[in-house]
């Protein structure tokens, strides 16, 4: 069963919902899915969709949800940063918990894995998956600003302002354009308190990190070796990166799909332990 | 005020939107306004420009729904798995026109309407030009950045000259960055598209004006008899291009010229608008699109 409705934050600002729920076989676990930010989000939405009915129609209750400022929820981009997104994922478990005595687990995708992680330190969860996070959120923001660059070379031919100056307008309190989002000091200053430590740390709940992509990459770097020693809480899914994808359309990539069910069946199993 | 809606189509699939309802919602001409997908991303837009825009409507006073079609958001029913391409194509072909159809039925019912706009962008645009071809149920249009081509997923594709123009002086100010130099050592950039675009641009300083209109992708004939078809029957449409996108001179050299005449004048609106490109990023590109489509609608309602 599919219902979607707009619930309030806690400063009282509708937030938009999609909650799946199973028909039958209902398991004691809900799930929140933390969603990517800005046009990640737009080109990842029909997969984490699919997620939630998969999800639901194997026996847990799953919660999409848009942040304050992003999908049809209230407000716009400027106005939210990642403290009033930490803030709505609290919120949304709060709403799915709803006084009823269930897990709760949640699945972030790219800059929704990494607040996921984040927001575990404050909000009781029993396990997080992590699609993809992003581990340094200064250099997701640099990359992010290229979109501002290519613009400016559309526009004028050449970069009026660089990287750098771009940073620098941030820091002294202007707001940037990029892509047709408006990047504010506050979201930059929230950006660059993401940084690996803070998502690995697992003493709040166990975590499990898939990496998708088309060859590994995350295995082989120095910040995973202390989460990633026996591979137990990884696994690498080969598939295109859809979040970002201008070219492929796969709604339903069954192999990630699986392994995610896969890797919470086992938190469930073991009582939310690390597998 | 905002509210999650659905219904069925014909295929019986469960069809998601978002109504917009004014605060002083209870005008005598009951006017909705329905917001296509852009291509097959979400009711929400590119960078939530729908939302932008039916924000400000809803203020002015306008009904509006913002429709998710089949396969697309919340709605039911799936998209063929493959490339982008494929789907727009398409959707360029009628894809969403019956449930654009089935939008119609629901939201006049619903609402109890007397009076239909439909808005889109991109292939939303054309979803909306064939839809409004044969259901006169349609009494305006709004497109935004339309293609008057056809996508294509094979790479036989041909090149438009001011594409291959505008691709070539982007790489131009590139040569004067280190990196690119070693892009091109290490192989990393595809000098054969280069090549290509070298060699149209040279082929097209040798063609006259009239045979470069037949060059680049397939025009969408679809798209020309629905048009022709909508015009014939003297309903109004406003047509917003950004000032230099492909999408806009494809359209200009295209189409425009051939089959703009004195009886579309009346009721065509051609707008560009100054520095927007075809997904209007800008902040003032966006507040000129909005009040373009504000004084539009006030005017023609």
């Amino acid at each position: 069963m599919e219902k979607h409705f707009f619930f309030k934050n806690k400063v009282e600002k509708n937030l938009l919902g999609f909650l799946c729920t199973p028909e039958k076989n209902l398991l004691n676990t809900g799930i929140v899915i933390c969603q990517p930010i800005a046009e990640e989000r737009s080109r990842s939405k029909r997969v984490l969709v699919n997620l939630s009915r998969y999800l639901a129609y194997n026996g847990y209750q799953v919660l999409l949800f848009d942040y304050f400022g992003e999908g049809d929820s209230e407000g716009s981009f400027e106005e939210a940063d990642i403290n009033s997104r930490l803030s709505d994922i609290e919120d949304a478990i709060k709403f799915l918990r709803n006084g009823q005595n269930i897990k709760i687990g949640l699945i972030g995708l790219r800059c929704g894995a990494s607040l996921a992680a984040i927001s575990a330190k404050k909000t009781i969860v029993d396990f997080m998956v992590l699609l993809q996070p992003i581990f340094d959120g200064q250099e997701f923001i640099n990359d992010w600003l290229k979109i501002n660059l290519s613009a400016q070379l559309v526009t004028y031919k050449k970069i009026i302002a660089n990287r750098k100056e771009l940073i620098n307008k941030l820091l002294r309190g202007e707001n940037i354009e990029n892509g047709g989002f408006i990047i504010s000091e506050r979201l930059y200053n929230g950006f660059k308190m993401i940084e690996s430590s803070s998502i690995l740390s697992h003493e709040f709940a166990p975590i499990a990190i898939i990496e998708i992509n088309e060859t590994p990459k995350i295995i082989k770097s120095l910040a995973c070796k202390n989460v990633l020693e026996n591979n137990k809480n990884y696994a690498f899914v080969k598939e295109k990166a859809f979040w970002n994808s201008l070219k492929n359309y796969n709604p339903m990539p069954e192999s990630l799909f699986s392994s995610i069910l896969e890797i919470i069946s086992n938190f469930n199993v073991n009582n939310g332990k690390n597998c | 005020m905002e509210k999650t809606v659905e219904f069925l189509n014909r295929e019986k699939k469960k069809l998601f939107g978002i109504v917009h309802i004014p605060n002083n919602y209870g005008r005598d001409e009951r006017c909705g306004i329905i917001f296509m997908n852009a291509g097959i991303e979400d009711r929400v837009g590119p960078h939530r420009i729908n939302i932008k825009i039916a924000r400000e409507l809803c203020k002015k006073g306008y009904l509006i729904l913002r429709l998710d079609n089949f396969g697309i958001g919340f709605s039911e029913g799936e998209l063929k798995i493959g490339t982008n391409s494929e789907n727009f194509f398409l959707v360029e072909n009628g894809l969403f026109v019956n449930d654009t159809i089935d939008a119609i039925d629901y939201f006049k019912k619903e609402f109890v309407l007397t009076k239909i706009i439909i808005m889109g962008f991109c292939g939303g645009a054309v979803t909306a030009l064939l839809s409004a071809s044969f259901d006169k149920r349609i009494n305006n249009l709004i497109l935004l950045e339309p293609p008057v081509y056809l996508d294509s997923n094979t790479s036989n594709t041909q090149i438009n000259p001011l594409e291959a123009k505008k691709a070539l002086r982007g790489k131009f100010f590139k040569l004067f960055l280190p990196k690119s130099w070693i892009k091109v050592i290490t192989l990393q950039m595809d000098l054969n598209k280069l090549f290509r675009y070298f060699l149209i641009c040279i082929q097209d300083s040798f063609i006259d004006s009239n045979n470069k209109r037949t060059l680049g992708k397939p025009i969408n004939e679809n798209f020309v008899n629905a048009y022709l078809a909508y015009i014939s029957s003297q309903r109004k449409i406003l047509i917003i291009f950004g000032d230099d996108t492909n999408t806009s001179n494809e359209f200009k050299y295209r189409f425009y010229d051939k089959y703009h005449n004195i009886k579309t004048r009346d009721t065509t609106k051609l707008i560009r608008i100054k520095n927007a490109n075809h997904e209007f990023h800008s902040l003032s590109s966006q507040q000129l699109l909005i009040n373009a489509i504000l004084n539009w609608v006030d005017v023609n309602n």
